[in-house]
């Protein structure tokens, strides 16, 4: 020992410099001695300390009721002082510092106990970090047990050492101990992959991988791993996360397939597919029939790429009609126009629809209709040529009537005039001779009347309603009383429809029909019978009667205008009743025919369009 | 009141390009009962001229009843039945259409232009003298003609 050391002044340097509180307490609990380390680590100088009550002067006060009490059984010799135990003292500072207490009693000679000796550690910077260490790994926990990704932990042999709870939910428990590759599913090549990992790459590697879930099912997950190395940098396995993809493949390959698909018709449609801005105009998609006539024009402004001589936006642009008052697309707007460059007609079909970054963006879809419009600009001509002829033909007809009727008045007039004033001055023969010229201008002027009517029918179609041809017929009947009264005939009907038609013209057509019947009678009674059969949206009505009958050699002939098949002294007339007919049919979409055997009467069928639900 | 025979004779004035047509009317109305005079003018120009007293018809004197033919050259029927009942000093005379057609638009159109009465001139030849006789027996004996504004 140097020279000046004492013995307990050693010791007590030791601990000072070990950072060791040593204090002595008296049984009262006075402070009896303490060392620097310990005054210090109060705050204070040791000389201040000795004499003051450790109690009052350095505990908390929250136990020092508790501390005291325990120090009376010590002092008392009721309790040993125990194993080592913490405790919080007060320093000058009022700060709380977490002390370490080993403590012995002190004993005189007597085997009295007089204090207690106690040397204390400050443990109050390692229990923060142990504390703070604690939490870091409970949020470590926290947090590798809730991600849903699976996190996992391989040794060099690549043996699942460790799982996280969702690994656990995917493999199993059973997983810990067993090699990677016994959950994979199929020939794969992952462990050739990450081959480079196990070779000291310090890179995360990324793999897609088949396993087999724990229940059975196979899922496609994707991997992130990375190397571990110990100390020394040896690896020693790899730590990696996994995320189970399948279902986001799934709904990848179903997106991909659905672009592709709508790719494809929009490919072939053929029409041009375009979307536009519709602030700046710029085009952001086209189909590949617009490609085709414009050029790549993605990228470019649609009334430069699109059109021709346009200084600006085109003054017939659609974009103001496709968003509705409230801002949100209005629904398609159809029109037609002509394009600028290609000449083309097309029928356009415009709408506002939200485009993938969610602005909205004009969707057209053009149809070339050159074809058809140039059909359609053929007919209207032939239309309108064929309404200026069949103008032509009613003034000609009108015309004729007229002017065929003035001069032919002359004739019968004068014949007559003459016939009263000069018929006995003339000779026998004379008389006979002006009746025949009477009769024959009587006759033409009955022929010109007729082929006036005719020329009227069709001209009406505006006329044409639901009307109901029972109606007609008795309209007709009654127009024809005095034949019917005259030769006895009997005609009967069924219930008859409601046809769409013009009224006066099928009144027509029962009268020229039944007058027919009438005319062309057998030694029979006259029957007559009218009736009507539904065929598809037409009605086929059937007038038969129990006459003559018509050769069928001339079921066709009978139809034609001023065509007799007798003599007109024996059935007189001009011979245009059926012709009238038949027009009247055919300007009613329809078509009439006969059946028919000499000496066994005739049926007249005819067809006329049913009464349309629509009405004007 | 019927009017009888000596009374002064009654102005018709026949609008008719068609001299076969004027020499019928005239040889029916020659054996009228009521004493008339038959002026006649061929087209609708000269009508309109004679109405109103211009020109080479300024003498003539205003008709009681005018007979109008539609199909006339030149100004037709119908332009010269307008011109007539647009005329304040002239609707008041009746005018009988008297034609050959029977169109409907005729009728229509010579009613909308208020003709007083439309008929269709029959094609034959006792028809035709029977319809000027009741044209005469009507229009000259029964109907009151209104009186002569302008005298």
């Amino acid at each position: 020992m140097p020279e000046g050391l004492k013995r307990e002044d050693l010791t007590r340097h030791l601990f000072d410099i070990a950072g060791v509180i040593e204090m002595a307490l008296e049984r009262d609990g006075r402070i009896n001695f303490i060392n620097s380390h310990g005054a210090r680590l109060l705050g204070y100088e040791a000389e201040e300390i000795i004499g003051r009550n450790w109690f009052d002067s350095f505990l908390p006060e929250g136990i020092r009721g508790e501390c005291r009490d325990a120090f009376a059984g010590i002092m008392a010799a009721d309790t040993e002082p125990g194993k080592p135990h913490e405790c919080l003292v007060l320093a000058a500072d009022g700060k709380e510092r977490l002390i370490r207490w080993h403590s012995t009693v002190i004993r005189n000679d007597e085997g009295r106990i007089t204090g207690l000796l106690n040397t204390g550690e400050d443990i109050t910077g390692r229990r923060q970090a142990e504390e703070s260490l604690r939490r870091i790994s409970e949020r470590q926990d926290a947090i590798l047990q809730t991600v849903p990704d699976i996190i996992a932990e391989v040794d060099a042999d690549k043996v699942y050492t460790w799982l996280n709870d969702a690994g656990i939910r995917f493999f199993s428990e059973d997983a810990i101990g067993r090699e990677a590759s016994h959950f994979f599913e199929g020939e794969q090549n992952t462990y050739n992959q990450v081959r480079p990992l196990f070779e000291g790459q310090d890179d995360t590697f990324y793999v897609e991988s088949w396993q087999r879930r724990r229940d059975g099912r196979k899922r496609l997950l994707a991997w992130w791993c990375r190397a571990i190395k110990d100390a020394r940098g040896n690896i020693t396995g790899a730590l990696s996360t996994a995320r189970d993809i399948t279902d986001l493949k799934r709904a990848e390959r179903l997106i991909r397939d659905s672009f592709e698909m709508t790719k494809a018709i929009l490919d072939n449609m053929d029409a041009i597919v375009y979307v536009a801005d519709l602030e700046n105009h710029e085009i952001l998609y086209i189909n590949e029939y617009t490609r085709n006539i414009f050029g790549d024009v993605i990228g470019k402004i649609c009334w430069q790429a699109l059109q021709s001589g346009q200084s600006g936006p085109c003054d017939f642009c659609t974009n103001d009609k496709l968003l509705g008052p409230d801002g949100e697309p209005a629904g398609v707007y159809n029109w037609e126009f002509r394009n600028t460059i290609s000449g083309s007609w097309y029928d356009i079909r415009d709408q506002a629809i939200r485009w993938i970054d969610g602005r909205l963006v004009r969707l057209e879809i053009a149809s070339d209709v050159t074809r058809r419009k140039l059909y359609e600009q053929k007919l209207a001509t032939t239309m309108r040529k064929l309404e200026d002829s069949n103008r032509e033909l009613e003034q000609f007809a009108y015309v004729a009537s007229h002017d065929l009727q003035e001069p032919l008045r002359m004739i019968s007039s004068y014949l007559q005039l003459l016939k009263q004033r000069y018929a006995d001055k003339l000779g026998g023969d004379a008389e006979e001779f002006i009746e025949y010229a009477v009769d024959g201008a009587s006759r033409l002027q009955r022929m010109i009347n007729d082929l006036l009517e005719f020329s009227r029918i069709g001209t009406r179609e505006e006329k044409r309603r639901s009307v109901s041809s029972e109606d007609s017929l008795e309209t007709a009947l009654a127009k024809l009383k005095l034949a019917i009264a005259d030769s006895d005939a009997r005609v009967t009907h069924d219930d008859l429809p409601e046809v769409k038609a013009d009224a006066i013209q099928l009144t027509r057509l029962f009268q020229n029909l039944i007058s027919n019947s009438i005319k062309f009678r057998s030694e029979e009674p006259i029957q007559i019978h009218v009736s009507a059969v539904k065929e598809n949206s037409y009605w086929r009505f059937s007038v038969r009667d129990n006459g003559i009958g018509i050769d069928p050699a001339f079921k066709e002939r009978i139809f034609m205008i001023f065509h007799q098949l007798h003599p007109h002294h024996q059935y007189p007339g001009t011979g245009i009743g059926l012709a009238i007919c038949k027009r009247i049919v055919e300007c009613h979409g329809g078509r009439i025919w006969v059946e028919s055997e000499p000496g066994e009467g005739c049926t007249f069928h005819f067809t006329l369009p049913e009464a349309s639900n629509n009405e004007d | 009141m019927i009017r009888s025979e000596y009374a002064d004779p009654i102005e018709i004035l026949l609008v008719e390009d068609n001299p076969g047509d004027v020499r019928l009317t005239f040889e029916v109305l020659k054996d009228a009962k009521v004493h008339n005079v038959l002026n006649t003018v061929e087209n609708g120009l000269d009508a309109l001229a004679y109405l109103r007293k211009q020109g080479r018809f300024s003498r003539a004197s205003r008709p009681d009843l005018i007979l109008l033919d539609l199909n006339l050259p030149g100004m037709n029927g119908r332009e010269v039945l307008e011109e007539i009942k647009k005329d304040e000093k002239l609707r008041q005379i009746p005018v009988v259409i008297l034609t050959a057609s029977e169109a409907e638009t005729d009728i229509l159109q010579s009613y909308d232009l208020h003709a007083n009465c439309f008929i269709t001139k029959p094609i034959d030849f006792n028809q035709f003298v029977h319809v000027v006789k009741v044209i005469e027996n009507f229009w000259l004996q029964i109907v009151k003609l209104p009186p002569h504004r302008e005298q």
